[in-house]
């Protein structure tokens, strides 16, 4: 039996559990008879009586809280006259802010909106996060075109704009920052023909110090037959061709030496036709 | 049915000042209200007064005999009836409140006159308490717990203390009202 002076100390967590029904039944015995002789815990439990209801009014109860609340709190005549106050209080002071209503889910202070914004943004971040690393070209479409690297071209045969795999769309790779288009010496560069046009790769022609622009163009397969390469202008009119080039089995590209003196600042196609069968692939660069 | 005889003697034997008697009363029905409801009662205030009942009428037998704080002899009688009430059929207990639009209306003017009565800094701190939305009501509590000198904390046991008595104030505004009707 337990004596008057050997009372628990319950929580405020405990006080709300106990006025929600939730408290566990042991605990419960050993609160219901301090209730009885433990003035200052009857004044805790009156308040939090007073504080739930209003907090039920405010929608600020945790869900499993309000759940219980609705369950097991309007038992009594006085409770309910509780939270017809707490709402004639919320009602008649904070006429003024939006939402307030706590019997209505809609309001944005109730824990479940604040996960359901958080677990949003977080989708939206790893989203951004996936779009960027797994469809750069993509992302790219929404970076506008001054702030993109001004020269992707290279010093060395390196593939800047191919994709690793002939069906994968073209991706423009930059490992390290490229540096300025006119201190970068441009002697090849690798074109790869599922860019489009809108993706061109820019060279800077100031950065072409030799007679000829070597172009590295990928191809799907590599075959035994020979290709025949043209530089048309943007305007359709062939520049430059040259025919009987091979495919260098390796690495599966077709090299284009195009002499300097066809290329000047504009847009440029590649025209690639095998020769055994006539398939074209086009390749698309700019000039600047 | 209780008879008033009893009912005056239950008052005395809890204390001879009928004030503190009448003040110990709403005590023992308040927790034993809330007992029942904890307990997952769903009509309490009806068990909690027929506890009451029971004693009232068995004071006549023990105000001379009993020994001990009285409180518990309610709590003893309030496990009994509760006891008795689990091995009763479930019926349908619950009963939605009416919609009572004029209570409602009632309820508010109350409150106005309640918050009138207030003293000045009591009725501003209720008025600023319940102003604002959640962000806004931070700032404002800081500035009111500033304004007199106390903690956060202890601004919102303040608050719900005045907010306590208001709905007593509420709750007898509204029995004259509606006794005014009748």
């Amino acid at each position: 039996m337990m004596t008057k002076s050997a009372q628990p100390e319950f929580s405020d967590d405990a006080v709300r559990q106990f006025l929600l029904g939730e408290l566990r039944e042991e605990k419960r015995a050993a609160f219901e008879f301090s209730l009885f002789f433990n003035r200052s815990l009857e004044q805790r439990a009156r308040l939090a009586e007073v504080a739930l209801a209003d907090d039920y009014v405010k929608g600020t109860l945790r869900a499993k809280e309000r759940e219980a609340f609705v369950e097991n709190f309007p038992v009594s005549a006085a409770r309910v006259r509780q939270i017809e106050v707490s709402t004639a209080l919320h009602e008649r002071y904070a006429a003024a802010s939006p939402s307030v209503s706590g019997k209505t889910f809609a309001s944005f202070a109730h824990p479940a909106w604040k996960w359901a914004f958080a677990t949003m943004i977080l989708i939206m971040l790893f989203a951004t996060i996936w779009l960027a690393t797994k469809e750069p070209r993509v992302v790219k479409r929404f970076v506008p075109g001054r702030i993109r690297p001004a020269a992707a071209t290279t010093p060395t045969p390196e593939v800047a704009h191919h994709a690793a795999h002939a069906s994968e769309p073209g991706i423009h790779r930059e490992d390290s920052p490229a540096p300025p288009s006119h201190e970068a010496a441009t002697n090849t560069i690798v074109l790869d023909s599922t860019t489009t046009a809108e993706n061109a790769l820019i060279v800077t022609l100031a950065t072409v110090h030799d007679n000829y622009l070597r172009v590295q163009l990928m191809v799907d397969e590599v075959s035994q037959s020979t290709y025949r390469a043209e530089l048309v202008s943007g305007g359709g009119e062939v520049l430059y061709s040259e025919e009987g080039l091979s495919a260098d089995a390796p690495a599966n590209r077709v090299s284009f030496d195009i002499p300097i003196e066809h290329l000047a600042a504009g847009d440029f196609q590649i025209r690639l036709t095998r020769t055994s069968d006539g398939k074209q692939a086009t390749y698309f660069l700019r000039m600047r | 049915m209780l008879q008033k005889t009893d009912f005056d003697r239950l008052l005395a034997w809890l204390d001879p000042s009928p004030e503190q008697a009448g003040e110990l009363y709403e005590k023992i029905r308040w927790r034993l209200i809330a007992i029942l409801a904890a307990r997952g009662c769903r009509i309490p205030e009806e068990l909690a007064d027929e506890t009451i009942d029971r004693v009232a009428r068995r004071v006549r037998d023990i105000e001379v005999t009993y020994v001990g704080d009285k409180s518990l002899y309610f709590l003893g009688v309030m496990n009994n009836v509760h006891h008795e009430y689990l091995k009763r059929p479930r019926l349908s207990e619950l009963t939605s409140p009416p919609d009572d639009s004029a209570l409602k209306e009632q309820t508010y003017l109350c409150l106005d006159k309640c918050v009138e009565k207030l003293a000045p800094h009591a009725r501003e701190i209720i008025e600023q308490y319940y102003a604002a939305d959640k962000r806004a009501k931070i700032n404002l509590r800081k500035r009111i717990a500033a304004r007199f000198s106390i903690s956060n904390s202890n601004l919102r046991l303040r608050a719900l203390r005045i907010r306590a008595k208001l709905q007593t104030c509420i709750e007898q505004c509204l029995q004259v009202s509606q006794g005014e009707l009748r």
